[in-house]
């Protein structure tokens, strides 16, 4: 490590959290394993450090009750959970029913490109259907497997 | 660097998510309310253990920061971060309610140490890191330490931590610059 290496990193040491890396830095560091580590074990044992306290606590945690029925007497758990299947289900069969009808339509019309470009519509819809209703309703799942996990 | 652009991105969703919860909070939403007492609950527990050491009155600590925060949440105008004036509220609340001592003891190592499946080297580096902060805030003058934990642990920016403590920018800064440069050389060795 020469002095030029030290200058610029303490240059990378003084930068804020998420502060832009200069430019002079970035092409030092293109070149350069040993200051590239070094930078990049820096930046994990930040990321590390900060991970523990930016863990989110579940909803059915004692203390986050109390502090809720301090503000609401009313309320409750389920308050905060309310997963309702409902609109999903009517989601999910408005979708098949799409299809189906697309299947009715595609009889009469012989466009191929048409298809392909439905299928493929279709097949995004699907994934994207799955890949949100999982996502806003993680901690459901994440509650009712812990829950069955302690059963 | 690829880190640190991740980073940006996840810092700049959470307060784009934080603003929506607290809009919703404020249209009568609790539970809204309710989500972010569970985002923000470890980092304002975290702060209470530093202070009183103790988890009843830490405990107590908690309703009372987050009934504060539910009280002035229409006072919130999203200048600075949610996780920020927060923070804020949290930290003023314990300097008061321990007056007589105003500075904060070095984090409790449980919220270090309990915590997901890692690496072997993740564990390594996690252990170097909290090991040279605390050396770091040893060295340091009382007032001084809780600046380099809301930086290390808390993920706070300078700026935000001058606004939450009242301590001068530059003054954290090099606080904060020496204990990196302390870091750097321990991380050295997993070169």
């Amino acid at each position: 490590m020469n002095t030029d290496c030290e200058h610029l990193m303490d240059d990378y040491l003084a930068l804020d959290k998420n502060g832009r890396i200069p430019p002079r830095l970035t092409r030092h560091l293109l070149l350069c394993k040993h200051c590239r580590s070094q930078v990049r074990l820096l930046s994990r044992a930040e990321k590390i450090a900060a991970q523990p306290l930016a863990a989110h606590t579940p909803l059915s945690d004692s203390s986050i009750l109390r502090v809720m029925q301090a503000i609401d007497p009313a309320w409750s758990e389920e308050k905060a959970q309310p997963f309702s299947p409902r609109n999903w289900i009517f989601g999910g069969i408005l979708m098949i029913v799409f299809m189906l009808a697309f299947r009715l339509f595609r009889v009469t019309a012989e466009n191929d490109t048409l298809s392909l470009a439905f299928y493929l519509i279709f097949a995004v819809a699907v994934i994207a259907y799955c890949a949100i209703f999982v996502g806003t309703n993680l901690d459901f799942f994440v509650k009712k497997s812990e829950s069955l996990q302690t059963a | 660097m690829q880190h640190d652009a991740i980073r940006s991105i996840e810092h700049i969703i959470a307060q784009r998510r934080d603003a929506a919860l607290v809009k919703s909070a404020l249209a009568g939403d609790n539970a809204s309310f309710a989500k972010l007492v569970g985002l923000y609950k470890k980092r304002v527990t975290a702060l209470g253990m530093s202070f009183f050491k103790n988890a009843a009155d830490t405990d107590d600590f908690l309703q009372e920061v987050f009934l504060k925060v539910y009280q002035n949440l229409r006072y919130f105008r999203g200048e600075a971060a949610f996780s920020t004036w927060i923070t804020r509220i949290a930290y003023n609340t314990a300097v008061n309610a321990v007056s007589r001592r105003k500075e904060a003891l070095p984090i409790a190592n449980e919220y270090l140490i309990s915590d997901p499946d890692y690496t072997p080297e993740e564990q390594e580096i996690r252990a170097i890191t909290a090991q040279t902060i605390t050396e770091a805030v040893r060295e340091l003058p009382p007032k001084y330490g809780i600046c380099l934990e809301l930086y290390f642990y808390y993920d706070i920016p300078y700026e935000e931590i001058s606004v939450i403590t009242g301590n001068p920018v530059n003054t954290i800064k090099s606080h904060i610059f020496r204990a990196k440069k302390m870091l750097r050389e321990k991380l050295e060795r997993l070169l």
